[in-house]
């Protein structure tokens, strides 16, 4: 096994050597278990790679490089080649310096020994449970792409102010899509999961679901253009608030100028219910981990409590630069700078069951999967999504399936003053954790 | 390195392998920015790797690494060969359609090398272009960044075929966004040479970064397009990006041969109208060069739609032997630790011989809708629809290019969108980019994209 922290020390000793003001050092290495499939599997692999990223800071110019080998020699051209950028870099005045704080916060379920340890074998079997499972469901069904992934990795991180931090994850990602086919008629649905235990995906689960989702649309149609309530099944809601929150509320971005929330902290932006939190320490989150990409301890940050905006998510550089403490927030990769990021962005339930939730809307929409929702602007606030698995409401029942549809409104307005119920169902999409949520009234645009 | 290859191949027959094939890749790029007026960041990497590919019993299995010396070599060809073996109990066979075996070396012409420019001149250069593109108060952020990348590659496998390649792009990339009476508008492009660091001798930028800075600074003042569906003459950048995402996609053979895509079974048939004739094309001025395929097949014309008959899709070897037809020389992996998938080259329509004014001269009224400055768009290739943010975009009336409207965006079903072009113009520009590619499974793959301008009958335009 390669000794990652002894690469980083020697690495940090070399740049300093180099008379670097200071040095940090990201290590990476991952193991891959990957399988693809279409009608059948139809390859699998095993993937080992590792990365060695360079960060140098010379007089305030910063210099960074990435590459992917370990070798002695290539780490010694990778730090001369940060030191060259560096010095023909211009210097950054809000560089104050690197993290000299080491933590760790105890978090669990983020390192799975069934995926350390497994086969690809395993994703091949998993791949041929989904495959069996969609065909099962329907005679008409049948499996058109998918993806199974299985990682597990190491990073190291070290930097010339003693730092030396070490930790190891897993996860798991799954994606799977079918079509269905009858009297002529024909739908595509998929449905996908992450989590970092193995034993938290249930591929039958996935398969039937997208299955479910294709054959409910094959008699799909096109609704008139009017305004009505939205229900946004959990997945669709998570997507949302990614898309709107996730590249909004860290610092960087608002000291960029280019986020909506700039100024806006401790003003009303959302409904009482609201209520959204990052927290770093979720047990098993897709994104949890015990400190972040510069060894920072990872916490639990109010981004809006109440409807009421608390805080933004820094890294180092941006905290330095409020003359505040990270909230453990860096991510990054072995080729690029650390920036803050959500880890895990959660929209806090509420109590009411999604069927409770179908139950009490007498007309309206129950969107499931979207096309095109990233498209909106998280600046404006201006949303629009094209639905392809979506329902009619009507008197408290899932009605007819609609198709070709388009929904709009105004992500901002909707939150403030929009939401009605929110339920109890969290999923994920990724790092970000939503539950089902009704929205009082929204734009369809469909037949004209 | 080519002996340690040929002894991997040895191994993996002998551990009963009936096909082997090796890919070793060297990925280096740059990315530098500035952002108004100045120096913001500069990323820097480089990448190399094997990925080993073989065959047991018609099976395949794949490994690779990044750590490149014979003893972890030899354990990935292992790992390679008992994932093929494995993956038997339970994989369909993909059987590979037979071609011929090649042994050569192909290049891009690189007059400058652009990593050997020293670090200190690419900034400043960055710096001096992005400075330029602030015109005035009504300017609020330019950011500019140079791009370059180096890609080679080296394919040898068991059937003999030997190619090695190198391509090299250099590109600028700029947004400008301007602020009108409290109206924001941003629009963004970028230029991408097939080449070296020779590009900045022979292009413009300053003029190419101040025209992006007028655009946002009109397109603010501008109206909006009223929703609705007219008839539109769509310029090169546009055409392309909506043949490769919504006609593209489903002409790829593995969606072709699973039944996904909306042209599964349907060769022969006449799907667009006559005026239409689509091409995928490993090696055209302007676009990324693909000469041979990441499993070492041969990449030239390939025909897709003639004269409004669909005649042919996009295939690997897998795919070709699955549909019973030759492949075409578009199996392409992002890298070294991707295994190939189907992926268009450059793709495009062929041009035709209309003008732009005698495009527009029959339209009382519609759009003229550009690409610049847009960007973005979702496709379900199952059904064909299709939706783009076009660009700042000018009214048509009466035959005439008239005032420039705010960016659009462009809707409708890509079948219907293909009977519907009435007329393609004889202009015709293919761009390929080093600041994005196409995504699909998880892989990024360069392309290049463009064509003629092209008059369709209808197009849903609604507003953004």
């Amino acid at each position: 096994m390669i000794n990652l922290l002894e690469i980083g020390e020697k690495a940090v000793k070399i740049a300093e050597k180099l008379n670097v003001s200071e040095a940090e050092v990201y290590l990476t290495q991952n193991t891959s278990r990957y399988c693809l499939l279409g009608n059948r599997v139809d390859i699998a692999k095993t993937s080992i790679s590792s990365g060695f990223g360079i960060r140098v800071i010379i007089d305030k110019k910063i210099g960074i490089h990435g590459i992917t080998s370990l070798q002695d020699k290539d780490i010694e051209k990778a730090v001369e080649k940060a030191v060259k950028i560096a010095k023909a870099s211009d210097p950054d005045p809000d560089f104050k310096e690197l993290n000299k704080k080491h933590g760790k916060t105890p978090v669990s379920g983020i390192y799975d020994k069934e995926i350390a340890e497994m086969d690809v074998e395993k994703t091949i079997e998993a791949a041929n449970i989904m495959i069996t499972s969609a065909i099962d469901y329907d005679e008409f069904v049948q499996p058109t792409r998918g993806i199974i992934e299985a990682s597990t990795w190491k990073i190291a991180i070290c930097n010339s102010h003693g730092i030396e931090a070490e930790r190891e994850g897993t996860a798991i990602n799954t994606w799977f899509r079918c079509k269905a086919k009858s009297e002529g008629k024909e739908a595509s649905a998929s449905e996908s999961k992450q989590a970092r235990r193995w034993k938290d995906v249930d591929f039958s689960e996935i398969a039937t679901s997208a299955a479910s989702k294709a054959v409910s649309i094959l008699d799909a149609t096109l609704i008139e253009s009017q305004q009505m309530p939205v229900i946004w099944q959990n997945k669709f809601a998570a997507s949302m608030i990614g898309v709107m929150f996730g590249g909004t509320i860290d610092a960087y971005s608002v000291q960029k100028n280019r986020s909506p929330w700039k100024d806006k902290i401790g003003q009303q932006i959302a409904s009482e219910n609201f209520n959204l939190i990052d927290d770093g320490t979720m047990e098993a989150g897709l994104r949890t981990r015990p400190f972040d990409d510069e060894g920072v301890a990872t916490r639990k940050t109010p981004i809006v409590e109440n409807g009421i905006l608390k805080n933004f998510l820094y890294d180092t550089y941006t905290a330095n630069k409020e003359r505040r403490e990270s909230t453990g927030n860096a991510f990054r990769s072995y080729n690029s700078v650390p920036l803050p990021a959500p880890s895990n962005l959660l929209l806090k339930p509420g109590d009411a069951g999604r069927e409770e939730i179908i139950e009490e809307t007498k007309r309206g929409l129950l969107v499931v999967d979207t096309i095109g929702e990233w498209l909106s602007n998280p600046v404006s606030g201006e949303m629009s999504a094209t639905v392809v698995v979506g329902y009619l409401i009507e008197n408290g029942e899932i009605k007819k399936p609609v198709k070709g549809i388009m929904i709009s409104g105004n992500f901002h307005h909707i939150i403030k003053h929009e939401i009605e119920l929110i339920g109890n169902d969290v999923t994920n999409v990724g790092g970000i954790y939503a539950p089902t949520i009704k929205i009082a009234e929204m734009t369809i645009a469909g037949k004209t | 390195m080519e002996e340690d290859f040929n002894k991997i191949i040895e191994e993996g027959l002998r551990l009963g392998a009936e096909y082997v094939d090796v890919r070793y890749q060297e990925i280096k790029s740059e990315l530098i920015v500035a952002e108004n007026g100045k120096f913001t960041k500069y990323e820097s990497e480089a990448a190399s790797g094997v990925g080993i590919i073989t065959v047991v019993d018609g099976v395949p299995g794949f490994a690779s690494t990044t750590i490149i010396n014979l003893n972890t070599l030899l354990e990935t060809v292992k790992e390679a060969v008992k994932i093929a073996k494995t993956s038997k109990k339970l994989s369909a066979k993909n059987i590979y359609a037979e071609v011929d075996s090649y042994s050569d070396r192909k290049e891009v012409t690189v007059k400058i090398d652009p990593f050997e420019t020293p670090a200190e001149e690419k900034v400043g250069l960055i710096v001096d272009i992005n400075k330029t593109a602030i015109l005035s108060d009504e300017i609020k952020n330019v950011s500019t960044a140079l791009g370059i990348e180096s890609d080679k590659r080296f394919f040898l496998s068991s059937e003999g075929t030997n190619i090695r390649t190198q391509t090299v792009l250099t590109g600028l990339r700029h947004s400008s966004v301007a602020k009108v009476n409290g109206v924001m508008e941003q629009v963004r492009d970028a230029e991408t040479f097939v080449g070296g660091y020779e590009f900045f001798k022979e292009f413009d930028a300053e003029k190419f970064v101040t025209e992006l800075s007028k655009l946002a600074i009109d397109a603010a003042k501008a109206k909006s397009a009223k929703p609705g569906t007219y008839p539109v003459v769509a310029d090169p950048d546009i055409i392309g990006l909506i043949l490769h995402e919504a006609f593209g996609h489903a002409s790829e053979g593995d969606l072709v041969a699973s039944g996904e895509s909306v042209l599964s079974g349907r060769l022969g048939e006449k799907i667009a109208s006559e005026h239409v004739t689509i091409v995928d094309d490993g090696s055209v001025e302007g676009g990324y060069p693909v000469w041979y395929d990441d499993q070492g097949v041969k990449k030239t014309k390939t025909i897709i739609v003639k004269d409004g008959v669909l005649d042919g899709y996009l295939l690997s070897r897998e795919t070709a032997s699955k549909l019973g037809l030759e492949p075409t020389g578009n199996a392409r992996a992002q890298d070294f630790e991707n295994t190939p998938v189907v992926r268009q080259t450059n793709y495009y329509m062929e041009p035709g011989d209309y003008s732009l004014e005698e495009l527009v001269e029959d339209i009382d009224f519609g759009y003229y809708i550009k690409g610049r400055g847009g960007g973005g768009g979702q496709v379900d290739v199952g059904v064909g629809s299709f939706i783009f943010n076009a660009g700042p975009s000018y009214i048509i009336e009466n035959g005439e290019i008239k005032e420039l409207v705010k960016s659009v965006s462009i809707s409708g079903l890509i079948l219907e969108t293909l009977k519907s072009v009435n007329a393609v113009g004889k202009d015709f520009k293919i761009t390929t980019s080093v600041f994005g590619g196409c995504g699909k499974s998880g892989q990024r793959a360069r392309v290049g994209l463009g064509g003629p301008s092209v008059r369709i009958g209808k197009m849903i335009i609604g507003g953004r």
